[in-house]
């Protein structure tokens, strides 16, 4: 453990102890404790909304003085104030151009004061103007809009100097409520904004007056800054067993904390001790992965991340298990956020278990037996197919866990929470892949064509042999029978064996793969293995939506219906009856609200009514929630006939009761309403109550359909609106909904095929678009008839066409694409760290490739981002045409109505709204100046759905500039539509009226058809994309393979080998290049060959002369030794000393012998060289005994830098480290004395670029002398030596042994600088690192 | 007459009576036990007897959950609303599906929630098939 490490621990564990320690103080603490903790609690949530409201006014308090100084506006209002009119369109202009925060609104106001411009909602009058502080100076209000809306105001005066020409009203919505709620549509309200933020449950009572609030509750007085009482807040006290719990999560949350980072701290310390201790591969891997795993399930029992993060935090969403959570893995799933994590550790996994398989099994295996290779491929393919089906089940299984829309046609980029999932699946194939090479790479590893020595394609053969089998079983699994899986996992056996079988590099860092081409490559492949198994997924749900929507409509009774009438029934009754009188307009208004909040109002597929008959069946009241009084008109047509029913024998309610009855139609049995009756007894009369859900089939044309945007949220039927149903009694139509069911009778074949299976499903074509149906058989209806009538129920939606399957392919691209990107920055900056940027070499295939890429990509976008202008610009030409048609037809049923010389505008005037909608068959808006004047839908005016004032593009352009038509973009809630504006104009050419037609009912539609525009564009360029890709592949290798073919030739001509490239099979240029290069090969093996043999005959006579030189350099001394010894005997007898000088001679001449043997024996041995003895040995440990050796004779430090694992080798240890010997021997020799002397003696494994073959590099660096250029040439020469002294043979005998041993031997020098000799040798085996070496 | 031979065929004659009787007895049975697990704030025993897909709307749209989605969901919605009382308020049914709602008393609150449990037969069981919660309203 590091000091660091060891530091974090204790942290951690101080931590955890004294946060325990407090939660257990906390927790147990009384009750005075905890009165007391509540308080603070309470108080701190209520001072945090008090801030939260000043900074409400704050920020618009900005926003007003920052429109009050703005120069434009303080420009138009100069002008104003002088020129009139003409800058009134000035002002318009600035409020038009304005673009302000959501819920927030400005007006720009003479000071008289007249509106003049807005942008944004409007809001009643506040009493600001009435203010003695108005033009005076800056103050806040508060404004209402009846109990529906209430706003902030700040008003604001524009000055001109010290002249006030102006106010500028600034508001913020904060409360606002919905007759629906949607996922458009959601109240705005202060108390829940804080109740998210906090969790407490908040009262606001808006205004000055005394809150209606329990006295128990603690609240907050809420003030505009010059102190006055805009609100009250409350909050809702938790009891005190609620508090201590309150308490006990927060510090839950810190101990959780502390006790995940002691999981990850011991995560660390338990890989290190796999890596550094554990005695092989199998346990160290096996130690990794419990390590990882328990990390895993020790964040999951806690909770964490997800636990930290609620209410508004940033990352919420990933933890809010209503867009996904699934139970499988035991919660690893259970939500977006702990998919990711799981994600994460898997790969961590995985990364670990390939890491070491590849360093454990690198080293070159003898070839393997055919059969064992089929045997062993047959594992891997059964081993990838698990993995493949492993993430294929985990993918199926969450997208059944998940709600969300993963290919909605809403866009390129799919949403956020979508990108994250579709990332993290990403992932978790990612990591299948690498846990997959692994296993190929442990079962096959280097038995690949280039080490094993089988040819490649017989290799392959036997792989595909092996899988075989894998196959055909596979296809027996009933997912397999998919053939977009099936090729999803072909293409992941072959790329997870080809990945494993790839020789392992030791040397390359992983920042080496996240190159551009690389990240984009993986992203892609992965992509298109993945998504058959979210296609599937995704197409089952589809089917069991279809299956479920069938079940639902064929119910005979519903409950839900029964339920809600009889409901309202008795809320009517308990409203009509205290009062005997009531005059018929409010029993109008009490009926409709009642029906609009009970549960009624979600009966989405009725028509809902309600009537109220006196004793003589006359009308007292009637409302219902149908959308035009048309279609009210026909529902309460039926009222009197199933009056009389109801009350019959048969059915009658006694007083004080109920009934609800499903009533059929006398001549269509399928064609039914549910009826609810009550009868109410009051003083003198009898009344009946009748309510009424229609199936909304009944309907005329003509008859809008409902908004989804107006859709209650909980709406009965809604999850079933986008498909079409219907019902067939005998074989004929007998009702439907949806627009795609045309015919009235059912097709042929298909009453054969439900015959035969009861339920069929079946792609149909109807018009010129594909459909997806299902049919089903249902006999669960009793009947009386004698003949039993089949019923069948066909549900239909559009089918998912080849386009739109590319749209959603490369909707998955880009998510994986938004992850790949910045794992591809992170390379980029980690290459640069490391110095691998910029390239040393470039390839020219990489080039080209990344030049067809780039190409290929900037045409995609720029076709994109153009296709998608067109779209949209065609779209918008479309709405616009449909609403200035729609708008023209108005004015033309105007101008049929019109007398002689009466203008459109006045018809107006005069006819009802409701008419000239029915007339038209469109919700219709009219506005007088820039106020609402009148709605076909008052409820939606009432409910300030529809705008109350014109949006001020609209004034602007039929106002100011004169346009007849305008449409424009607005907004309801969440939900963006196109509302269109005609003005009806006067005599004089001024706009008396504007009509308005709003996209709403068509707005779905619309949307519908431009996703499948752009869906249809997305998918044809995701083909483009793909084709480029290829393409880009097919012509960088065309164009560079020559070049490769030709650089290798080149190499081999640099190594001496004259050998023949691969012709290649082309009429070009290039190819003629390699012919070229092929015949001048063979010229230089000519030339060679007689060179050879030329070098040989004068290496001969230069090792003639060097032994006779050398022969001769030896009897010389011992001829002269020789006369010495007879001169010396002949002077003997004149007394010398004879016998000591006989002793000196003589052992000189055995010295001289001795040279003369060892001269003979070098040459001996270097003309024939012993058989190498081969041996497995380590590299390392023969360069360490020979810089053991060396080391002793000489006084210069010889550096040693091993390889930090084995690096087992072949080879013979004498031969070895002779050369060893002979290298640093001569560095030693060459070493300057003048200065301080280097040498270094290194080892490491490298890959050949080429071959992919892996060697043992040993090099022996010296800051010597260096070797002249003059001599280089001839350094490996037999008998050549710069030095005085030696044969010249070490370095020739050296590359005869290097050579032998299949190796390469060689040099590089610098003169005065030094030299480096290197040898390369095939590696057997590269060894785990060894700690501490 | 002996009373005894009316007493022997009565079991018999109950259980020919028709699914009527059962089923009623069944549902309410069933319906009082989704009461309780909400009441306990038992979100996995309450998918023991739901249907394979579930219509929640936890105040806002409603979606199609699978079981275990379901269960996470409505944990959730335990956490954020811990039960205190569940009261049974009123209900409709027929011989295939049921319809009622229930007052949910919550800790932290001081206005119950209002939510509807529709029930469907599948086979012999009764099923939870939706769950809708509203504010009051």
């Amino acid at each position: 453990m590091t000091r660091v490490e060891v530091s974090a621990a204790w942290i951690v564990a101080v931590g955890l102890l004294l946060t325990l320690g407090a939660r257990w103080v906390v927790v147990t603490s009384d009750e005075t404790t905890l009165l007391l903790e509540r308080r603070q609690m309470v108080d701190r949530v209520l001072d945090r909304a008090v801030e939260d409201f000043r900074d409400l006014q704050r920020n618009l308090l900005e926003t007003g003085s920052s429109l009050a100084n703005d120069p434009a506006v303080e420009s138009a209002f100069r002008s104003l104030s002088m020129q009139g009119r003409r800058s009134v369109e000035e002002v318009i202009q600035v409020a038009a151009d304005l673009e302000l925060e959501n819920l927030v609104a400005a007006e720009f106001y003479e000071p008289t004061p007249r509106l003049l411009a807005w942008n944004g909602f409007a809001m009643p009058m506040d009493p600001g103007p009435a203010d003695e502080r108005f033009l005076s100076e800056t103050f806040h209000e508060l404004a209402f809009d009846t109990d529906r809306r209430a706003a902030l105001v700040v008003w604001v005066p524009i000055r001109d100097g010290s002249r006030v020409v102006g106010a500028v009203r600034a508001m913020r919505l904060i409360s606002a409520k919905y007759p629906v709620r949607n996922e458009y549509l959601r109240d705005e309200s202060l108390a829940d904004d804080w109740r998210r933020a906090t969790g407490f449950n908040f009262v606001i009572h808006l205004g000055p007056g005394e809150a209606p609030f329990d006295p128990s509750i603690p609240t907050r007085r809420l003030e505009s800054p010059d102190g006055r009482v805009f609100a009250t807040v409350g909050v809702d006290e938790p009891t005190l067993g609620e508090t201590a719990q309150r308490i006990s999560e927060r510090y839950d949350a810190v101990v959780a904390f502390w006790a995940a980072m002691a999981a990850l701290l011991g995560l660390t310390w338990a890989a290190r001790y796999a890596t550094n201790v554990a005695t092989g591969p199998i346990p160290a891997v096996l130690m990794t992965v419990a390590a990882a795993a328990t990390g895993r399930a020790v964040l999951l029992v806690l909770g964490v991340p997800g636990r930290w993060q609620g209410g508004k935090a940033p990352l919420a969403p990933l933890f809010d298990p209503e867009h996904l959570a699934s139970s499988w893995g035991g919660g690893a799933f259970g939500s977006i956020g702990d998919l990711m994590v799981t994600a994460l550790f898997l790969m961590y996994i995985a990364v670990t278990l390939a890491t070491r398989v590849a360093r454990a099994g690198s080293h070159p295996r003898p070839a393997m037996a055919p059969g064992r290779l089929i045997v062993r491929s047959g594992v891997g393919s059964a081993w990838s197919a698990i993995l493949f089906f492993g993430v294929e089940s985990v993918t199926q299984q969450l997208l059944d866990d998940s709600t969300l829309g993963y290919f909605e046609r809403s866009g390129l980029l799919p949403q956020r929470l979508v990108v994250v999932v579709f990332a993290s699946l990403l992932v978790l194939l990612l990591t299948a892949w690498i846990a997959g090479a692994a296993s190929w790479r442990s079962l096959v590893g280097d038995s690949s064509p280039r080490s094993s020595g089988l040819p490649a394609g017989r290799t392959v053969s036997l792989l595909v042999l092996g899988a075989t089998p894998v196959w055909a079983l596979a296809l027996l699994v009933e997912p397999l029978r998919d053939a977009g899986l099936f090729i999803g996992l072909i293409l992941f056996t072959i790329g997870s064996a080809a990945s494993g079988l790839v020789p392992y590099d030791p040397f390359r860092r992983p920042l080496e793969y996240l190159t551009a081409r690389g990240v984009l490559s993986a992203v892609v492949v992965l992509s298109l293995i993945l998504y058959p198994a979210l296609d599937r997924g995704l197409e089952k749900e589809r089917r069991d939506r279809m299956v479920d929507a069938a079940s639902s409509f064929s119910e005979d009774r519903d409950p839900r219906v029964i339920f809600a009438l009889g409901q309202a029934l008795a809320e009517i009754e308990a409203r009509l009856k205290p009062f005997p009188v009531i005059a018929p307009g409010r029993v109008d208004s009490l009926l409709e609200s009642v029906l609009r909040h009970s549960l009624v109002a979600s009966l989405g597929t009725y028509e809902v009514s309600a009537s109220v008959l006196g004793p003589d069946q006359s009308v007292v009241g009637r409302s219902g929630l149908s959308r035009t009084p048309a279609a009210l008109a026909i529902l309460a047509a039926r009222d009197l006939d199933d009056l009389d029913l109801l009350t019959s024998p048969a059915f009658g309610p006694s007083n004080g009761s109920y009934v609800v009855e499903k009533l059929t139609s006398a001549r269509e049995r399928d064609r039914f309403d549910y009826v609810g009756l009550a009868v109410i007894e009051q003083p003198g009369a009898t009344l009946h109550l009748l309510v009424r859900a229609a199936q909304n089939e009944h309907l005329p044309a003509g008859n809008t359909p409902f908004p989804r945007v107006l859709v209650p949220a909980g709406y009965y039927g809604s999850l079933y609106q986008d498909l079409s149903i219907a019902e067939f009694r005998d074989d004929v139509l007998v009702r439907s909904f949806g627009q795609e069911f045309g015919r009235s009778y059912l097709d042929r074949e298909v009453l054969a095929d439900l015959a035969r299976a009861g339920r069929v499903w079946r792609t149909e074509v109807v018009g010129d678009r594909e459909y997806l149906t299902h049919y089903s058989q249902r006999d669960d209806e009793p009947t009386t008839s004698p003949v039993q009538s089949a019923r069948t129920i066909a549900v239909r939606q559009p089918a998912v066409s080849l386009f739109d399957r590319l749209y959603y392919l490369l909707r998955l691209t880009v998510s994986g694409l938004m992850l790949g990107v910045p794992i591809y920055f992170v390379g980029l900056a980690g290459r640069r760290r490391a110095g691998l940027l910029p390239s040393v070499r470039v390839r020219f295939r990489d080039k080209v490739l990344n030049a067809f890429f780039a190409v290929g990509l900037i045409a995609v976008l720029a076709m994109g981002a153009l296709g998608l202008r067109v779209v949209t610009g065609e779209n918008d030409r479309a709405i616009e045409s449909w609403l200035k048609q729609h708008l023209e037809r108005v004015e033309e049923s105007l101008v049929q109505e019109s007398g002689l010389d009466e203008l459109p505008y006045r018809v107006l005037e005069r006819v009802e709204i409701d008419s000239l909608a029915a007339r038209v068959g469109l919700d219709l808006t009219v506005y007088r100046g820039f106020e609402l004047e009148t709605s076909s839908r008052p409820q939606l005016a009432r409910d300030r759905l529809i705008p109350t004032r014109l949006p001020i593009e609209a004034y602007q352009a039929l106002f100011v500039d004169g346009f007849r038509f305008v449409d424009v973009e607005e907004r309801l809630g969440q939900f963006e539509y196109t509302a269109g504006y005609r003005a009806l104009t006067d005599e004089q050419g001024v706009p008396r009226y504007i009509v308005s037609v709003p996209t709403l009912p068509e707005q779905e539609r619309i949307e519908e058809e431009r996703a499948r525009t752009v869906a249809y564009l997305f998918g044809a360029l995701l083909l483009l994309v793909l084709v480029v890709m290829v393409t880009a592949a097919v012509i960088a290798n065309a164009l560079s393979l020559p070049l490769v073919r030709l650089r290798k030739g080149l190499e081999r001509v640099a190594e001496g080998r004259f050998e023949s490239i691969r012709p290649l099979e082309s009429r070009d240029e290039m190819g003629e290049l390699v012919a070229t290069f092929n015949t001048m090969q063979e010229q230089l093996a000519d030339s060679r060959r007689l060179l050879a043999q030329q070098e040989r005959q004068l290496a001969w006579r230069e090792m003639a002369r060097q032994v006779a030189h050398e022969i001769k350099n030896s009897l010389t001394p011992m001829k002269l030794t020789i006369q010495h010894l007879r001169r010396a005997h002949e002077r003997e007898a004149d007394g010398g000393d004879f016998s000591e000088l006989f002793e000196r001679k003589t052992a000189t001449l055995i010295d001289q012998s001795d040279a003369l043997a060892r001269i003979a024996n070098e040459f001996s041995s270097f003309a024939r060289m012993p058989a190498l003895v081969l041996e497995s040995l380590d590299l390392n440990r023969v360069a360490s005994a020979a810089v053991l050796l060396m080391q002793e004779q000489t006084r210069a430090h010889i550096a040693l830098l091993l390889h930090p694992g084995e690096l087992r080798v072949e080879a013979d240890r004498e031969a070895l480290q002779r050369v060893f010997i002979n290298f640093i021997k001569n560095a030693v020799e060459a070493l300057d004395h003048e200065r301080q002397g280097e040498l270094r003696v290194s080892t490491r494994a490298v890959i050949d670029e080429d071959s992919g073959q892996a060697f043992a590099y040993a090099e022996v660096v010296d800051n010597g002398a260096g070797v002249t250029p003059d001599v280089r040439d001839r350094i490996f020469t037999p008998a050549f030596s710069t030095k005085t002294s030696g044969t010249g043979l070490g370095l020739a005998i050296a590359r005869s042994t290097i050579e032998e041993l299949h190796g390469q031997i060689g040099f590089e020098s610098e003169v005065g600088e030094g030299s480096t000799f290197w040898f390369r040798i095939p590696i057997h085996a590269v060894g785990l690192p060894e700690a501490g070496r | 007459m002996s009373r005894t031979p009316f007493l022997l065929i009565l079991p018999i004659l109950l259980l020919l009576s028709g699914p009527g009787v059962s089923t009623a007895q069944d549902v309410d049975a069933e319906v009082n036990a989704v009461v309780r697990r909400l009441e306990r704030g038992d979100a996995k025993a309450l998918m023991v007897s739901s249907a394979d897909r579930l219509e929640l709307a936890l105040f806002g749209a409603t979606r199609r959950y699978s079981r275990a989605q379901a269960t996470y969901v409505i944990e959730d919605f335990f956490r954020q609303y811990p039960p205190r009382r569940v009261i049974r308020v009123e209900g409709a049914g027929t011989d295939q599906a049921w319809f009622g709602s229930l007052s949910y008393e919550y800790a932290r609150g001081s206005r119950p929630l209002d939510l509807f449990v529709r029930m469907r037969r599948e086979g012999s069981d009764w099923v939870l098939n939706e769950l809708i919660v509203r504010e009051e309203g």
